[in-house]
């Protein structure tokens, strides 16, 4: 009986707390301790549990947001999220990596619309959103945007740069070529002059990879005012978008590229090695030109580093030079599945990563051993592992982060790599060499519908094979008035057109929809 | 100390207890037993059960790369696109190359690095990249094998080679330096028609996970190929050479003892059926058996837990169990020198079960009494209400609860067995859904049957199947049944009309069930026919006409044969007729004296039927017909009126008069009552009671036929205290009631008027 008392008595008090907790203002309810789980995109060569990470366990103490997450690498990220959406079992958030907002959001209605949450639950994202054009970027093609997005604005418009061996130019007495044709006889210095002075003939002047833009040979089309990208289209200074191979220039780059590899200025094995191989090859000491994205922090050691220097693009004969030029693009941050019954919770632990200093403590590490303030008021590096080790510490690029290049100058002092990078972009956007809009505007920044993507998607990956082949081709055995024009012709059967056609169609919707909105 | 033994021996409690531990000692000596006899063993052989579960899974997964690798190397030899070439005479087919690879770069994705080398080339070629074999002897560095071995592997492969797990370092690779398997597979179906070589490098990482799993126990396992150890994960500082030189050839699992070190170790080997492999753990025995150990203690604690828990819930059980039997004991006689609470119960169920037994006999011999005078208050309606009669009969084991009952009055025999029927058996029993019940009735020597049926005819056909028992049991019966009721509270009704039956007897055919239902209700309806027909005989007697009187005798006789009346309606009319002759024909002729023989009392007392009264009738009529005439003074002077005339005048002026009774008519008439009575019944041949119930009755009728008044003002009107008095007079002196009297006259004057 007098355990019955007492059980009671504990049942009188439990129900008063509950009366109590349900009258609770409405303050009470949002510290209301929170559970959420999150697919979090993870890059291959981290090893890292996001949920024992010290970055998110203070983020927890700080919004009473717990997240469990399900980490997730990168090749595996897109079958994931396939899976995941097709298995109707959704985490509350997807963090990071990549979404296919057009379809889960516009098509399928399984992200949720964000736009009437973020003034009230999202303020510091809200207003480095309002205050920077790129945010025109994030709304899909229904208008409601879907997704908290990602901006790491660094003043960098270019992807790779020129770089030549200064040393041996002085040791040749040669100046830094403007000209396809200067360029050409400084590689045949550099080829037949013994530059590196070891005795042999083992200089390779041209030292490259394949398909890219950062030490590919794409960017040798910038010669010929091409700025050739992995899409292969571009949006020409008159707003039309212009096919890369259908060029005027694209055949005199790539007889250039044949007279590279037949005269050894170019290693023919370009086609097919990878940029750890070139890296070695570089590291070797026998070349003299190459495109890359910068020279300090990077495989190049500070003394081989310390004989180049960068060089502005050259032009051939009648032509532009134009590189492709990167722009600020909003990536995918973060959606809210259909699932979520805590948007507002969800949102308050986003937008405080979003916090100035929490953001740059996501990046760059904690305060005082790897961050600090300066007198200034700007965070300032203090100190960069050399390894990967920041990721086993903050989520770097994994995290949520939104800096407008205005904002971000405000607040962060750059470290000395990012500013020589930094320096070398204004240096090539001063020499007016790179294409006027970035063709990434078209990947990131147009809302293209699910069926215009699959499509462009099957025709790009139909048209890169081909122009690979071509290239390797013409390369190898150079080029003729049939073997060109059999290649157009492919090109055209494929469909060059069309995926000509669909990127002007979207960019078109794009440049209307800028108006109204500037209206 | 041995009385407190004797005490505790006695307890119920330590009855309980003891018993209940003994059972929990034996089911705890039982789980200790399987513990020290069968844990240990299991526990061990457990144990290495889930190392050779873990090694086959290991073996599974690690062959299944093998022949992933194995196939690729194939396939990728045989394929047509894939042929010899050189790079610097063909640049553009290394191109086509890496197209080719990248279906089964994506097939050996475990795989950290994978090339191709054609003989005669010097590149070597990946998925996503080509370099110079010289370039990757430089690049890639082996902890134990120079780059001249491995060159020479390369150039000249042979069959599928394994290359142990050594720390290889290279800038190609992610991390720079790590620990590898290399397997080197000839490109195409054997090494005699190969193309090239296939080098395939499995980072540490790939056996780490492969070794991974859920069991925690500290061991070694290595996978062994062709004398040295591939791979291994290290738990425990035992020498690779210890492992290499204890392990025992055979084809199938087994584990070995092995001591080192002075320790004794068990060594798991499962060899490859397929390749040249063996997967092997070392475990440490003295881990086995602190495992054993650790099992043994946890499973001793665990028990003895139980016990512990167990002893408190018996202890607990046996105290519950105990105190109502300690109650019971105390509550029962408990004889002197019984100390054992059990024996206690014991002796006293048995002695109150004694006494139970008497007062169950005594019960069961009173229940018979009590039936009766259930029926004898049902009759009498003493029960308020129908619930209460039916709980009164059901606890004398009476089923009564039925829609219908009625009263069977079955007359006595003078001779033999004077037993009331048993209507629980046969024949009897066969009517169905009828409970009946009967009692003896000494008065009126009759038994008495309280019948209760579910159906109207079930109860005269039980009435009828008395009846023809009766006879064929007796040669006679008289057998009267009452209408059939429905509401209890009619059943001195129900009496009165079996009763009223039942007298009848004598003035109907009882050869015959008597029913009530079938008396006639009215006398006024006979005495007018009677009268005519008792002139008739006395114009016969005034005629002397002897042939006509025994007509008229005749008449009258068969008349009253065939109409259904009361017996006190029979006796009013023989009365009638008796007194008019009389009083006609002894002025007339001078038998006076004999004639007047027939006013005797007794004489027509014992006129009691229909035959009686034809030989009275018959006798009286001879002796007037043959008698002389005689002198009428001596009857004059007997017309003189006597002191029960007076008290009969009186009784007619004062019969509404409830306080009128024969005591204060006596003590009017300065008589005692007893005297009275008699000199009353003497002169009126009827009690002065009767006589009052007839002027009362017979009062009553004028009121019911001529006025509106209600039974209840009648009865008050007449001289009774209250209705129901009143109404069970009324019904035992003219066979109805007097609402029924009432409506049969309403119907006779409406049809009068109607004629």
């Amino acid at each position: 009986m007098r355990q019955m008392k007492r059980l009671f008595k504990a049942s009188v008090l439990l129900l008063c707390c509950l009366l109590l907790a349900s009258c609770a203002p409405q303050k009470a309810q949002e510290n209301t301790p929170v559970t959420l789980t999150a697919l979090q995109y993870e890059l291959e060569n981290q090893v890292i549990n996001f949920s024992d990470m010290w970055f998110y366990d203070q983020l927890e103490d700080e919004t009473n947001v717990h997240v469990d997450f399900v980490d997730v690498k990168d090749a595996d990220w897109v079958t994931r999220i396939s899976l995941m959406f097709a298995s109707r079992n959704y985490t509350d958030m997807i963090l990071r990596g990549s979404l296919d907002t057009e379809e889960y959001g516009v098509a399928q209605h399984l992200l949720v619309p964000l736009d009437e949450y973020l003034e009230e639950h999202m303020p510091n994202y809200f207003e480095r959103l309002s205050a920077t054009p790129v945010g025109s970027m994030i709304p899909s093609s229904d208008g409601n945007s879907y997704y908290i997005g990602f901006l790491l604005s660094q003043n960098i418009t270019t992807d790779g740069h020129f770089f030549i061996n200064r040393s041996w130019l002085d040791k040749l007495n040669l100046s830094v070529p403007t000209t396809i044709d200067e360029l050409t006889e400084v590689l045949r210095a550099f080829r037949d002059g013994d530059p590196n002075g070891n005795g042999l003939k083992d200089e390779i002047p041209y030292q490259a990879t394949f398909d890219d833009n950062n030490t590919g040979i794409y960017n040798v089309f910038s010669a010929w005012g091409i700025p050739m990208n992995i899409d292969y289209v571009f949006i020409h200074d008159d707003g039309s978008i212009h096919f890369a191979p259908e060029e005027d220039g694209f055949r005199q780059g790539v007889e250039w590229l044949h007279l590279l590899c037949r005269e050894k200025l170019l290693d023919m094995a370009c086609i097919t090695q990878g940029s750890n191989l070139w890296g070695a090859k570089v590291n070797e000491g026998t070349a003299g030109y190459f495109s890359y994205w910068r020279l300090s922090n990077t495989v190049l050691p500070a003394e081989l580093a310390a004989q180049f220097e960068c060089m502005l693009p050259v032009a051939a004969q009648g032509y532009p030079a134009r590189l492709t030029r990167l722009s600020d693009v909003v990536e995918f941050g973060a959606s809210l599945t259909v699932q979520n019954k805590n948007i507002p919770a969800s949102l308050r632990w986003l937008d405080a990563q979003m916090d100035t200093e929490t953001m740059l403590v996501s990046q760059n590490g904690p305060m005082g051993d790897m961050l600090s303030l300066n007198d200034d008021g700007r965070y300032e590096v203090v100190y960069v592992p050399e390894t990967n080790e920041l990721y086993s510490i903050v989520p770097v690029i994994c995290g949520q982060f939104f800096a407008p290049a205005e904002y971000y100058e405000r607040v962060y002092v750059p470290a000395p790599h990012r500013e020589e990078k930094t320096r070398y972009s204004k240096m090539y956007d001063a020499a007016d060499v790179l294409e006027k809009e970035s063709y990434r505007t078209l990947t990131y920044a147009m809302p293209m519908t699910s069926s215009e993507s699959a499509r462009l998607l099957q025709l790009h990956t139909q048209l890169k094979t081909a122009i690979d082949r071509a290239l390797v081709d013409f390369m190898t055995n150079g080029v003729t008035d049939e073997s060109y024009a059999a290649f157009e012709q492919s090109l055209k059967d494929i469909g060059s057109e069309e995926y000509k056609a669909i990127y002007q169609a979207a960019y078109d919707r794009y440049l209307t929809r800028q108006e109204v909105a500037a209206q | 100390m041995k009385q407190y033994f004797r005490r505790l021996r006695s307890s119920a409690f330590a009855r309980f207890a003891l018993s209940y531990v003994l059972i929990l000692a034996i089911v705890l000596a039982c789980m200790f037993a399987y513990i020290f006899f069968y844990v240990e063993r299991e526990v061990k052989e457990n144990t290495l059960n889930s190392h050779v579960n873990r090694l086959s899974r290991i073996a599974y997964q690690h062959e299944d790369y093998l022949t992933t690798i194995l196939n690729s190397a194939v396939q990728m030899g045989l394929s047509p696109d894939i042929q010899p070439f050189e790079f610097d005479q063909s640049p553009q087919k290394a191109y086509e190359l890496l197209q080719q690879m990248a279906p089964y770069a994506v097939t050996n994705s475990f795989c950290d690095q994978m090339f191709l080398c054609f003989a005669g080339d010097d590149y070597l070629y990946s998925p996503s990249s080509s370099l110079p074999l010289e370039m990757f002897l430089n690049l890639v560095r082996y902890e134990h094998v120079s780059p001249e071995e491995l060159q020479a592997m390369i150039r000249a492969p042979g069959a599928m080679t394994l290359l142990p797990a050594q720390r290889v370092e290279s800038t190609l690779i992610d991390g720079n330096a790590t620990d590898m398997v290399t397997i080197l597979a000839p490109l195409g179906a054997s090494a005699a028609s190969s193309k090239g070589t296939m080098i395939f490098m499995l980072g540490e990482h790939v056996y780490r996970t492969m070794f991974a799993d859920a069991i925690e126990d500290i061991n070694n396992t290595y996978i062994i190929h062709n004398g040295k150890v591939l791979i291994s994960s290290t738990d425990l500082d035992v020498p690779q050479e210890v492992i290499l030189s204890n392990l025992s050839a055979g084809s199938a699992y087994h584990s070995d003892a092995i001591t080192w070190n002075g320790e004794k170790w068990y060594l798991l080997n499962l060899p490859s059926s397929t390749w040249d492999l063996n997967y092997v753990t070392l475990l440490r025995a003295s881990a086995i058996i602190q495992s054993t150990r650790r099992s043994m203690v946890s499973a001793t604690l665990l028990v003895a837990g139980i016990g512990i828990v167990g002893l408190l819930v018996a202890l607990l059980l046996a105290r519950r169990n105990a105190r109502p039997i300690r109650e019971i004991a105390s509550m029962l006689p408990c004889k002197e020198g019984v100390m054992d609470e059990f024996s206690s119960i014991q002796t006293g169920i048995r002695e109150l079960s004694a006494r139970n037994t008497d007062l169950i006999t005594r019960l069961e011999r009173s229940l018979p009494m009590q039936r009766h005078d259930f029926v004898v208050q049902f009759m009498k309606g003493r029960y308020q209400a129908r619930e209460d009669v039916v709980a009164a009969a059901a606890a004398l084991g009476m089923s009564i609860d039925r829609p219908y009952y009625a009263i069977i009055l079955h007359g006595m025999q003078t001779q033999g067995d004077n037993q009331p029927f048993d209507l629980r058996k046969p024949p009897f029993d066969g009517i169905p859904g009828t409970a009946a019940f009967g009692v003896e009735l000494m008065a009126i020597k009759a038994h008495l049957y309280l019948v209760f049926s579910d159906t109207r005819e079930a109860i005269v056909r039980l009435a009828e199947v008395i009846h023809q028992q009766s006879t064929e049991r007796y040669g006679h019966a008289v057998v009267a049944l009452s209408d059939v009721q429905t509401d209890f509270a009619d059943a001195p009704s129900a009496y009165l009309e079996a009763a009223t039956a039942f007298d009848n007897r004598f003035v109907m055919d009882d050869s015959q069930l008597l029913s009530y239902a079938s008396i006639s209700t009215s006398i006024e309806d006979i005495l007018p026919q009677a009268r005519r027909l008792t002139d008739a005989i006395d114009q016969a007697l005034s005629l002397r006409d002897h042939a006509r009187l025994s007509g008229r005798i005749d008449d009258l006789l068969n008349f009253l044969r065939h109409t259904n009346m009361s017996a006190f309606a029979f006796r009013l009319i023989y009365n009638d007729a008796i007194d008019k002759l009389l009083r006609r024909h002894a002025v007339t002729y001078a038998s006076g004296q004999s004639v007047m023989a027939y006013y005797d009392i007794f004489t027509l007392s014992s006129c009691q039927s229909i035959d009686d009264l034809d030989q009275l009738l018959r006798r009286l009529c001879a002796s007037i017909i043959d008698a002389p005439v005689a002198d009428a003074t001596a009857l004059v002077a007997e017309e003189t009126p006597s002191v029960i005339s007076q008290v009969a005048d009186y009784m007619r002026v004062h019969f509404a008069d409830p306080e009128l009774s024969i005591s204060a008519i006596a003590e009017a008439f300065e008589m005692p009552t007893a005297r009275l009575s008699l000199a009353f019944k003497d002169e009126m041949h009827m009690s002065p009671l009767e006589y009052l119930t007839l002027l009362r009755v017979e009062r009553s009728k004028e009121l019911l036929a001529a006025t509106e008044m209600s039974i209840k003002e009648i009865a008050a009107e007449v001289g009774y205290y209250d209705a129901s008095s009143f109404i069970r007079r009324f019904k035992q002196m003219t066979g109805a009631t007097p609402l029924q009297y009432r409506r049969s006259k309403e119907e006779s004057n409406d049809a009068h008027a109607d004629s």
